[in-house]
C-alpha cells in the first residue's frame, strides 16, 4: 500500500470551492444556508451559499458506529436512515425537524441530551469544510479516536458559517437503546431546582436532567409552574436502576407529572426552536437560578426558558429584543463568566448585537485573527460579533 | 555553556530565582529524551516557573530575546513533542502542581499543570467524582501534558477523551500574554478555542491554569478476562460487543508476546500464557445494569470462541487484572533496550484484518511486534522491540512503522490515536491531510503564536503545507 495518499475530496467540496472563488472574484459575500429553517434570513447585501442539496449520506457503517452525511442531511431523513441501521446520533437540538446536520453543526447549540453526550462538537470526528479563500479542506477523520494534526475543526463547529462552509461531516454514533425512558415532575421554582440539586448530589446521570420554565412547561408537558424532565437511555436494567435513583433523589415535594418516552423531547424541540430570539447562557450547574433569573430582569418572562442542569446551559426565549438588552445582559454575564451566544435572532439584530459578544481582550485578539485564517478573503457575511 | 546560553540562564534565573535554571550539562541530559526511544535533544537550558506570572515573563523574556522554547510535563510524551534542541529553552511544568479547586456542585475542577493525572482522580474521588482520562502513564503524567496530547486512555472508550473534558484554560501565548479560553461551563465565548487548543501539542502557547470536568464515580465496576485462541476472534468480539450497544468502560487487548511478556515479569496477573489474545472488559455503572452488560459481554465473547472467561471477584482480582495491562509497557522493558510504542487508530471493524498485516510486517522485518491496545476504540498501540545502539535495526524499525501507518491509514484509520504528532510522526501526516489541509493547519497556528518560537519543529511537516491565505479569483 506505499503511495498511500489522503483519502480524495468530495465532488461536492469542488463545486461548492468553485462557487466560494466566484463570489470572491464577484465581490460578493455569501451566508452559507442548509434548510433555511433556522436563520430564515439573510445578511443584509449576502447572497445564500445552499448547501440543502449536499443530503447525500456517503457512508454509513453501523458497526463501527460512524455515518458520513452531506452538510445538507436533515436530521429526520437521516435519524430514519440510521435507525432502519440500529444506530443514533445524540443530537437532539431545538428547532425544526427538518434542520440540517450542517446547521446544527455550525450553531454548535445541543439539546438536553447533552447531559450525557455532550455538545456537537463531540459528537464529530471529522469534517469536509469549505474555507473563506475557496479552499475545500479535511479535517479531523472518520475515527473515533485520533490526534493527527491539529483540531481545525473546533473552529468551525459553532462558528455559524463563518469559519467556513460544512459540505459533510463524519460523525459518531450510538446503538439503538434497548430502553429509553421519561420522567417529569411540577412544582415552584424553588422546589424544581432543589430536586434538581439533589439529584446532582445523588451521583445520578441521566442522559438528560431538563429544568422547563413555567411557558415551556406548559407547552411541553401541560403542566403548571415550573417542570422537573429527565431522560435516560440503555439497557433495561440500567435506565431502571438510574431513573429510580432520581424518582428517590426528587422525592415527594414536586407533582409527578405524564411523560411519554419521546414526545415531550420533541415538543421541547418544536417549543424552544420556534421562540424568534434565543439565547444560551453557560452558567454553572449550580448556579442556572441566578442565570435565569439575570435573564429575567433582562428580558422579563419572554416566551420560556429551559436549562440543562448537569452542563449549566440556560436557554432563554422571547418574541423580540434590541440589541442593547442583549448587550446588557452579556456584560452582566460576563461578570460572573457566563459567556452568552445568541443562538438564534433576525438578520438586523444578529448583525447588531453580533452571535458572541463580551469577549475578553485576548480571546477577541485570537478570534480576529482565527477569523482571518479561515475566512481570508472575508466572503462569508456571518455576524459573529457585534 | 556558551556565553549566551550562561547569560540568558541567568536572565532566566532573575525571573525564577537560581534554583530554577539548570544549564549544566549532565543536568540537561536528563532532560535530552522523553518517552520516544529514538530521538534525542539537548535544549539550551531548562527552566522551573512557579506561577503564570513567572511563566509570562519568561516567555516574554525569551520573545525579546527570540528565542523558542518548549513546554514540558512528566516527558512521558511517546511522541517526541517535549524535546528542545538549543537555543530553544524547556520550561518544566513540574512546580506548578497545586489543585487550585475540586467544585463538586459543579462536577469540576480547576488544576495547575504540573498536576499528575492520577493526583486529581485522588482528589476528586472522596466527593464522589473523578477524573476520567487515564493513561496507561497516570501515575506519572500531568494534566498539562494531557491538554497538549489530548491525552486518551483504556477508560474513555466511555468517557471520551480530554478534549471532552476540557472547559477552560488560562494560557499563556508566545510573547508572554495571559488569555482565558473557554468558560468553566464549557460554553465558549466565541470560537472553540479551548477545544483548538487541546492536542496542540505545545505550539500554540503554555496551559498554566487548566478547568476540568469530573464525573460521577460509578457504584458498581465489574471487570472480566477473556481468553482467546486467535487474535482474529478476538477482534471480532470487540466489534461485536460495541455493535450490540454495550457500552464498556473499558475494553483493552492483549496479544500473546504481550501476556508472555507480563507474565514472565513482576506484574505478573495470571493471563493465561498459552492464549493468542485476552480481551478485559469492564462495565461500570448501577448494579443491575452492570451486571447485565458483562454478563452479555460475556456470553459474546463465548460464542466469538473465546475459550474462557475469568471474572474479577474482588477488587484486589480487578486491581490485578488491570496491573497486567498497565504495566505491559514497563515489563516490555526488559526484552529489549528499546521500545517503540506506536499509536494508530482504526475502524474496529478492520481490528481482525489490520492486526494480521501488523503481524505480517514484523515477521517481515524481523522485529518483535507486541500489541497492547484500546481495542473497543480500535486505538492500536503494536509496540516494536529493538536496540537503538544498532543502526540497521533503527532502519528496520523506522520502515516497518511507515508501513503499519500506511496498512492503518488504507483501512480507514489514522496515524496517531493518543499519542500525538511530535517529531516522530510529522512525516506520516502527509498520507491522511493533503497540503492545504496542513496548510489551514499551521496557519492556525500562526493566530496563537505568530513567531512560530512554540515548540517549533513539530507536528505540522516542515515540506507539507501549501503557503494558506486570501486567495484571488478562480
Amino acid at each position: 500500500v506505499s503511495g498511500t495518499v489522503p483519502a480524495p475530496l468530495p465532488a461536492a467540496a469542488t463545486a461548492v470551492a468553485e462557487d466560494v472563488r466566484r463570489a470572491i472574484a464577484e465581490g460578493a459575500r455569501l451566508q452559507p444556508r442548509g434548510a433555511g429553517t433556522w436563520w430564515t434570513d439573510l445578511a443584509p447585501g449576502a447572497r445564500a451559499l445552499e448547501l440543502g442539496a449536499l443530503n447525500d449520506v456517503a457512508r454509513l457503517e453501523p458497526a463501527d458506529l460512524v455515518v458520513t452525511a452531506g452538510a445538507g442531511c436533515r436530521l429526520d431523513a437521516l435519524a430514519a436512515r440510521l435507525a432502519a441501521a440500529g444506530v443514533w446520533l445524540a443530537l437532539d437540538p431545538p428547532g425544526s425537524a427538518a434542520r440540517t446536520v450542517g446547521s446544527v453543526l455550525a450553531t454548535g447549540g445541543a439539546g438536553p441530551l447533552a447531559a450525557r453526550y455532550g455538545a456537537p462538537r463531540d459528537q464529530l470526528l471529522g469534517l469536509i469544510v469549505v474555507a473563506g479563500n475557496g479552499v475545500p479542506l479535511r479535517m479531523g477523520g472518520r475515527v473515533v479516536k485520533n490526534v493527527a494534526g491539529f483540531d481545525v475543526a473546533k473552529a468551525v463547529v459553532g462558528g455559524h458559517g463563518g469559519f467556513g462552509a460544512i459540505i459533510e461531516a463524519h460523525l459518531r454514533l450510538h446503538a439503538v437503546p434497548a430502553s429509553d425512558r421519561s420522567l417529569a415532575w411540577a412544582g415552584s421554582r424553588r422546589d424544581v431546582g432543589d430536586a434538581a440539586a439533589r439529584v446532582l448530589a445523588a451521583g445520578a446521570a441521566p442522559a438528560a436532567l431538563e429544568v422547563l420554565g413555567p411557558p415551556l412547561a406548559h407547552a411541553v408537558l401541560a403542566s403548571d409552574g415550573w417542570a422537573l424532565l429527565v431522560r435516560d437511555l440503555g439497557g433495561t436494567a440500567a435506565v431502571d436502576e438510574e431513573l429510580a435513583v432520581v424518582a428517590g433523589a426528587v422525592g415527594r415535594t414536586l407533582r409527578k407529572v405524564d411523560a411519554a418516552p419521546e414526545a415531550p423531547w420533541h415538543a421541547w424541540r418544536r417549543a424552544v426552536g420556534a421562540w424568534p430570539v434565543l439565547l444560551r447562557i453557560g452558567a454553572d450547574p449550580a448556579a442556572w437560578g441566578d442565570a435565569a433569573a439575570l435573564a429575567r430582569q433582562h428580558f422579563g418572562d419572554g416566551l420560556g426558558s429551559s436549562v440543562t442542569v448537569p452542563r449549566g446551559t440556560v436557554r432563554v426565549g422571547c418574541a423580540a429584543a434590541s440589541s442593547g438588552t442583549v448587550s446588557a445582559l452579556r456584560t452582566e454575564a460576563a461578570r460572573r463568566g457566563w459567556p452568552v451566544v445568541l443562538e438564534r435572532a433576525n438578520a438586523s439584530l444578529r448583525a447588531a448585537a453580533g452571535v458572541w459578544g463580551a469577549l475578553d481582550p485576548g480571546a477577541l485578539r485570537l478570534t480576529e485573527r482565527l477569523r482571518r485564517v479561515y475566512d481570508p478573503n472575508d466572503v462569508f457575511a456571518v455576524p459573529l460579533l457585534p | 555553556v556558551s556565553a549566551n546560553t550562561s547569560a540568558l540562564a541567568q536572565d532566566l534565573a532573575g525571573i525564577v530565582g537560581p534554583r530554577f535554571v539548570r544549564s549544566r550539562p549532565a543536568d540537561l541530559l536528563t532532560f535530552a529524551a522523553d518517552g520516544l526511544p529514538t530521538h534525542r535533544a539537548i535544549p539550551a537550558c531548562v527552566v522551573f516557573p512557579g506561577s503564570t506570572r513567572e511563566v509570562s515573563a519568561l516567555l516574554a523574556h525569551l520573545h525579546a530575546a527570540g528565542v523558542p522554547f518548549v513546554a514540558r510535563g512528566a516527558g512521558t510524551g511517546l511522541s517526541g513533542g517535549a524535546l528542545a534542541e538549543a537555543p530553544a529553552v524547556l520550561v518544566a511544568l513540574t512546580r506548578m502542581a497545586r489543585i487550585l479547586a475540586v467544585d463538586p456542585a459543579n462536577r469540576r475542577a480547576v488544576v495547575e499543570p504540573g498536576v499528575v493525572n492520577a493526583t486529581l482522580a485522588r482528589a476528586a474521588a472522596p466527593h464522589g467524582l473523578r477524573y476520567a482520562p487515564d493513561p496507561s502513564s497516570q501515575t506519572a503524567c500531568t494534566i498539562g501534558g494531557n491538554v497538549a496530547e489530548n491525552a486518551g486512555g483504556p477508560h474513555c472508550l466511555k468517557y471520551g477523551v480530554t478534549a471532552n473534558h476540557t472547559l477552560a484554560l488560562e494560557v499563556v501565548l508566545a510573547g508572554g500574554e495571559v488569555v482565558r479560553l473557554g468558560s468553566a461551563s464549557g460554553e465558549p465565548w466565541g470560537p472553540d478555542l479551548a477545544g483548538l487548543f487541546v492536542g496542540s501539542e505545545g505550539t500554540f502557547g503554555i496551559a498554566t491554569e487548566i478547568t476540568v470536568r469530573l464525573v460521577p464515580l460509578p457504584p458498581t465496576v465489574r471487570t472480566i478476562l477473556a481468553d482467546f485462541t486467535a487474535l482474529r476472534t478476538a477482534g471480532e468480539a470487540v466489534s461485536r460487543i460495541i455493535a450490540e450497544g454495550i457500552v464498556p468502560a473499558a475494553l483493552e487487548m492483549m496479544d500473546q508476546s504481550a501476556i508472555r511478556i507480563v507474565e514472565a515479569s513482576i506484574y505478573a496477573a495470571g493471563y493465561p500464557t498459552d492464549a493468542a489474545a485476552v480481551l478485559l472488559v469492564e462495565c461500570d455503572g448501577r448494579a443491575g445494569g452492570t451486571a447485565a452488560d458483562i454478563a452479555r459481554a460475556e456470553a459474546i465473547c463465548r460464542e466469538a470462541g473465546a475459550r474462557g472467561v475469568r471474572t474479577a471477584s474482588s477488587a484486589a482480582e480487578r486491581e490485578r487484572l488491570w496491573q497486567g495491562r498497565k504495566k505491559a509497557f514497563g515489563a516490555m522493558g526488559r526484552i529489549s533496550a528499546d521500545l517503540l510504542v506506536q499509536d494508530t487508530t482504526v475502524p474496529r471493524t478492520a481490528l481482525p484484518d489490520v492486526l494480521e498485516r501488523v503481524a505480517e510486517i514484523g515477521a517481515r522485518h524481523r522485529l518483535r511486534v507486541t500489541n497492547v491496545f484500546h481495542a473497543g476504540d480500535g486505538n492500536l498501540h503494536p509496540n516494536l522491540s529493538f536496540d537503538a545502539s544498532d543502526p540497521e535495526q533503527l532502519e528496520r524499525v523506522a520502515i516497518a512503522s511507515r508501513e503499519i501507518m500506511e496498512v492503518c491509514v488504507a483501512a480507514g484509520g489514522t496515524i496517531t490515536g493518543e499519542h500525538g504528532v511530535g517529531v516522530d510522526k510529522r512525516k506520516y501526516l502527509p498520507l491522511v491531510f493533503g497540503p492545504d489541509d496542513l496548510g489551514l493547519m499551521d496557519a492556525a497556528r500562526g493566530a496563537f503564536d505568530p513567531s512560530g518560537r512554540a515548540n517549533p519543529g513539530k507536528v505540522i511537516p516542515a515540506d507539507g503545507g501549501r503557503a494558506w491565505g486570501a486567495r484571488g479569483p478562480a
